[in-house]
């Protein structure tokens, strides 16, 4: 059953090492001259100090505009590719039993058709984790210079536990997708409407409430130390504002019609008794971050594919 | 005598709201090359995929070599060879990849007996499935279902889309397997013909029932084609099957079961092709709607 398995889907697998041995030379290439520029010239102790002197934050965005540009993209559109392995790996995997009419093959040999779907999917999510782990790995090696907190968008994306979620629920989006259409063309399009806009409503809409976040105000008006610190730190800042005199918040317009658009000085602030305040889930929240989200895709992937073998046992 | 290779008590199924199969009640004997006849749409498919266990009954009732049909056991399921209509196969795979396919997921796999027959029909172990032509597809799927050594060997319309020669090669090289091993033999068709040499059990099936079930040569003794004056009562006479008239004569299929026949009718032996189309002309598929 694990040779056939392999047999049946090598090309896919083969196809995905290709691809990721392929992004894994170009992080290498990209990602040697900024890894030695980082510790070469200091960034690490820059960003530590996050912009306290002049000369730091020259450095910094020295480094960034020069080595920022391919990471930051592939940061951006590899959040796609579990959504890719779903669609091409997962939808055709029983589909494609079902076009072809092999079902009726596979399931006459001496193997009940349970153990025969069940360790299908065993191999495929095992495969796909593996892939995950390794994206993780390598993502992680060439976007840490850049984005030194975890907490951010691009880091906290491609960490192990959320990647092995995305992939495994898209890929088991896939497989009940092809289960219960039974057609590939479908059932891709299927996956495509189900798993992403599910994938952008937990990142924008449910990641930032899975905790009540937490906000802090400077104490002295004028004197941004306390929300400065924050927002400079590993936290994930959600909001930034101003609080008038009275402790309440400044709403949008006000503060423009106080100052007017563009940046403020801690003078003008000082002089019209407004504090800074920030919104955010600090940076000791990650692990929990890593594990709720983990848990929602991991569960909804073993949801279906429960399903899947549902469909497969009452198939007929 | 050993007891039925395939049983069936009121054995139905239904998709949504129509019934492809009911009613079905037989009792197929071991050993022997059973024909499954009928047209388009009368539910061979469906009963040949319950008794593999491809699909599960409505209703009643299907006992296929002993035990319950659609029993997940791989017992059950290696003692059953299943070729399919159209014969799928994996595509992409070498021949050898199949043979080793199978050897993975059976029981008693036969390779020596697998390669042999391949070699015999001079098909290449390493060519992919999807370049063979339609005849060598048909051979080497028949080949995957002989390897495992079942008892029941179960084939769906194996022959049709198969040209003239592929289709004689293929009927021979399944006769030849049969000869040799204690194998019952289901197959379904709606090409006549080969039949005849091939089968000695017939299930006529239409309209989602069967009409006709038995051993060939007991089913040919007990019809008898009447051929006398074209008179209108004919067709409601006791034991008439089907009758068509001409100008001045009526030719009639009569069950008599070796019984006499009416007097001053002409009395011939009745061929198995007559016999099966007297019967799928008797009973217009029934709408089969409940």
């Amino acid at each position: 059953m694990i040779w056939f398995t392999w047999r049946q889907h090598r090309g896919e697998a083969v196809g995905l090492a290709a691809m990721l041995a392929v992004l894994g030379g170009i992080a290498l290439i990209s990602g040697l001259p900024m890894h030695s520029a980082y510790d070469g010239d200091g960034i690490a102790a820059c960003q530590q100090a996050n912009g306290v002197t002049e000369s730091c934050r020259q450095l910094l965005d020295s480094f960034r505009d020069k080595f920022a540009g391919l990471p930051a993209q592939a940061a951006g559109q590899l959040n796609l590719l579990p959504l890719v392995v779903g669609v091409l790996v997962g939808a055709p995997l029983l589909a494609r039993e079902y076009e072809q009419g092999t079902w009726q093959l596979a399931w006459t040999q001496a193997v009940p058709r349970t153990r025969w779907v069940v360790v299908k999917l065993a191999i495929v999510l095992a495969a796909v984790t593996a892939a995950a782990i390794v994206l993780s790995l390598v993502l992680r090696w060439w976007l840490r210079p850049l984005f030194p907190s975890a907490f951010s968008v691009e880091r906290f994306n491609y960490a192990a536990p959320v990647l092995w979620g995305y992939f495994v629920l898209a890929v088991a989006t896939g497989i009940l997708a092809g289960a219960l259409l039974k057609r590939s063309l479908p059932a891709m399009v299927a996956t495509l409407a189900v798993f992403l806009p599910l994938r952008l409503a937990v990142e924008f809409w449910l990641r930032p409430r899975y905790m009540t976040p937490v906000t802090a105000v400077d104490p002295v008006p004028g004197s941004g130390a306390v929300t400065q610190q924050i927002s400079q730190g590993d936290n994930w800042v959600l909001d930034n504002y101003l609080v008038g005199p009275s402790g309440q918040r400044l709403s949008d317009g006000d503060e423009f019609q106080l100052l007017g658009g563009g940046t403020v000085d801690e003078a003008t602030l000082a002089q019209h008794g407004l504090r800074e305040a920030v919104t955010y889930h600090p940076a000791s929240r990650y692990w929990d971050f890593q594990i709720i989200e983990t848990a929602i895709f991991g569960g909804l992937a073993l949801t279906f594919a429960l399903l899947v073998i549902w469909r497969i046992r009452h198939w007929s | 005598m050993s007891a039925p290779v395939l049983e069936t008590s009121g054995l139905g199924r239904r998709y949504r709201s129509v019934w492809a199969l009911r009613d079905c009640d037989l009792a197929l004997p071991a050993g022997r090359v059973i024909a499954l006849v009928g047209p388009n749409g009368a539910g061979k498919t469906t009963f040949l995929r319950l008794t593999v266990g491809l699909l599960r009954p409505t209703e009643g009732e299907i006992t296929v070599l002993g035990s319950p049909a659609g029993r997940e056991s791989a017992d059950s399921l290696a003692d059953i060879g299943f070729v399919a209509q159209d014969h799928p196969l994996y595509k992409r795979f070498l021949v050898r990849d199949l043979l080793r396919t199978g050897a993975a997921l059976n029981l008693r796999w036969d390779q020596a007996l697998a390669e042999n027959r391949l070699e015999a029909l001079e098909i290449p172990l390493d060519q992919r499935v999807g370049t063979l032509s339609g005849g060598q597809h048909a051979q080497v799927a028949l080949t995957l279902a002989l390897a495992k050594r079942p008892k029941l060997l179960v084939l769906d319309e194996p022959v049709a889309g198969l040209d003239p020669l592929a289709r004689l090669t293929f009927l021979q090289a399944l006769m030849g397997a049969v000869a040799e091993e204690e194998l019952t033999v289901l197959l379904s068709s709606h090409i006549l013909p080969e039949l005849e040499r091939v089968c000695d059990y017939l299930i006529v099936l239409t309209g989602g029932r069967v009409q006709l079930a038995g051993e060939i040569d007991e089913l040919l003794s007990a019809h008898r084609l009447l051929i006398g004056p074209s008179e209108p009562t004919m067709a409601s006479a006791p034991g008439v099957i089907h009758v068509s008239r001409g100008d001045r004569q009526a030719n009639a299929i009569v069950r008599t079961d070796g019984g006499p026949v009416l007097a001053g009718w002409e009395s011939r032996p009745i061929g198995l092709e007559e016999l099966v189309l007297a019967y799928l002309h008797r009973t217009p598929p029934i709408p089969s709607t409940r």
